[in-house]
């Protein structure tokens, strides 16, 4: 086998199984970074034999046994804990035993345990934000340190500085490694899923001419949903989040136009939306449905993300659910961009006097008051009501807040355009047609504001 | 990066003579494995050819013939689609799939065309964080 092959099925094992390994490992060792350190070492060990000798049968079995007789070298040497040396002897007794195949029934829950374990760790809310998530994605993703600085668009010492840093704080807090029960279930599963939407979100927000490791952030925060949903079948908020990346993650294709211009949501070709993540979405979204009790945060967003990909076209949507599931959320995580948001879901569902309501209640908003989506929205509210000289002041008003130069243009083209030549009877249906008819030109309904 | 795995049809697949049960609960188990590992999308197993068709397309004329088609090595059984890092990942997946008896799998890389684009410019991305930032501090 030709070295560089060798190499690179290396990788490809180690994409599959170090998760699984650092994971039995730490169960044992009982430190997080030490486990990381011993299947890093069979890593090497790998990269070292497998040229010559070949990938073995069973590779993620060879890389465990290979990291556990490291591990009672090391535990030897440091003359530490025997029971850790015997447990780990024993571990490697009963699989030469049972000579277990790497998917083998009997260990699997362990497996599972292990890495739920593990992921709770490196999300452990002892850490800062950015550690866990660079902690996460070099443990449970097995990315490179370069890999993750690359995503992130940070140095790779940065990265390798936080990891360090994270190992040691974890050890100093004597955090233990398992998956915790009772009360503090629920604030350390939201701590996990903030870390794996926040990688997600990363590689939502990068831009075409981006490195692809950026983008590829996407697939690793799905990856881990995906592997989290199993792991934790139970937790209704676990199915929401996945549904909200899937169907998010359905529209990719459609984001943007020929020339790399960001197109809105009802302006999009929806014969481009990836109708398989759309599925799985929905029937994530079904799966926390079905586990019973009221829908938190990440499930509410997935559900009117639902919405828009359940409609086949933008006037089918079904405005008055997504306006009353904004209201939920707004009950939930109560924040003005979430309020905006059911602004203009409640112009949508209800006509443009109900949205400019609630928008003139946001308009005392401090932390809106340099964000250019608020005039926005308001302004495009009062044109559907006819107030076009207001309206045109409150785009313009848009346009001077936002620093993106090709939304600015949108902006005042749309300002520009604003005259007094739709009247109709019918609000809903003036709405409508605008919206259908704007494709081309750019937006008239306004973008919904993307949540926090 | 996505695959498309086709599992290449042979006598038994095309009689419809369906697997053993020890086969269907092995093939279960792998299933189960690439769900847990996140890499599955999608994956289906095919009825013979012989309850399927091929339509041939020449100038305005449909031809449409019935199966069963004759040539079983070109023949698919079933196929998945999985999310991978890369083909050396999705090579491997294969490798554990549990087959015998001179099956083959053929892995092909799906088309993606731009992955994901520019929604948020970066100066919009600027902008909702400094948001983000106002609303937080206004939160503690």
């Amino acid at each position: 086998m030709a070295a560089r092959d060798a190499h690179s099925a290396v990788e490809a094992v180690w994409r599959i199984e170090s998760a699984k390994v650092i994971a039995g490992l730490a169960r044992i060792v009982r430190d997080v970074g030490l486990a990381e350190e011993l299947a890093q070492d069979a890593l090497v060990a790998a990269l070292e034999q497998w040229p010559e000798s070949g990938v073995p049968d069973k590779p993620g079995a060879w890389l465990m046994a290979t990291a556990k007789h490291r591990a009672i070298d090391r535990l030897r040497r440091g003359k530490l804990l025997e029971r850790k040396q015997e447990e780990l002897a024993r571990e490697l007794e009963i699989e030469r035993e049972t000579a277990a195949p790497d998917l083998d029934a009997a260990i699997d829950d362990q497996v599972g345990e292990d890495l739920l374990s593990l992921i709770f760790t490196t999300c452990h809310p002892v850490l800062s934000t950015e550690t866990r998530v660079a902690l996460t994605l070099r443990l449970l993703g097995g990315l490179k340190t370069t890999e993750i600085a690359r995503a992130f668009l940070v140095s790779e010492a940065t990265v390798a500085q936080r990891i360090v840093r994270a190992k040691r704080t974890l050890a100093e807090s004597r955090v233990p490694f398992e998956v915790p029960s009772g009360d503090e279930l629920s604030e350390r599963l939201a701590s996990v899923l903030e870390v794996v939407y926040l990688v997600f979100n990363e590689g939502y927000a990068a831009t075409a001419g981006d490195d692809w490791m950026r983008p590829s952030l996407c697939e690793e925060a799905l990856r881990l949903g995906r592997i989290l949903a199993e792991l934790a079948p139970e937790e209704p908020e676990v199915h929401g989040l996945v549904a909200l990346m899937e169907i998010q993650a359905s529209r990719s294709r459609a984001r943007t136009g020929p020339s790399g211009e960001p197109v809105l949501l009802l302006d999009q070709d929806r014969s481009r939306w990836d109708q398989l993540l759309i599925g799985r979405g929905l029937a994530a979204l079904q799966r926390a449905e079905q586990l019973g009790g009221a829908l938190g945060p990440y499930a509410l967003q997935a559900a009117i993300a639902a919405c828009h990909a359940r409609a086949r076209a933008p006037g089918d949507t079904d405005w008055e659910r997504i306006a009353a599931l904004y209201d939920a959320l707004a009950q939930l995580a109560p924040s003005p961009v979430v309020e905006l948001n059911r602004a203009v879901a409640l112009g949508m569902a209800f006509g443009p006097a109900a949205g400019l309501e609630l928008v003139d209640e946001l308009a005392s908003e401090v932390s809106l008051a340099s964000y250019h989506l608020l005039p926005s929205v308001r302004g495009d509210l009062l044109a559907k009501l006819g107030r076009f000289g207001e309206a045109r002041e409150e785009l313009e008003r848009a346009a001077g807040l936002t620093r993106n130069e090709r939304e600015r243009e949108l902006l005042l083209e749309r300002a520009r355009r604003l005259a007094p030549v739709v009247a109709s009877d019918d609000q809903r249906t003036a709405t409508r047609s605008t919206t259908n008819t704007s494709v081309s030109s750019g937006p008239i309904t306004p973008p919904a504001p993307r949540l926090p | 990066m996505r695959f498309m795995v086709l599992v290449k049809a042979d006598e038994n697949s095309e009689a419809g003579v369906m697997p053993s049960e020890q086969v269907l609960a092995d093939m279960q188990k792998y299933n189960e494995e690439l769900v847990k590992a996140g890499v599955m999308l999608a994956g289906e197993g095919l009825h013979p050819s012989s309850k399927g068709a091929r339509v041939r397309f020449s100038g305005d004329q449909r031809n449409v013939v019935d199966g069963p088609f004759t040539e079983a090595k070109e023949l698919i059984a079933g196929f998945w689609l999985w999310q991978v890092k890369s083909r050396e990942e999705a090579i491997e997946w294969c490798k554990r799939a549990p087959f015998d008896g001179g099956a083959e799998l053929e892995l092909r890389r799906v088309f993606e065309a731009e992955d994901f684009g520019e929604e948020l410019t970066p100066e919009l991305r600027e902008a909702e964080e400094s948001l983000r930032a106002q609303v937080e501090a206004q939160q503690q």
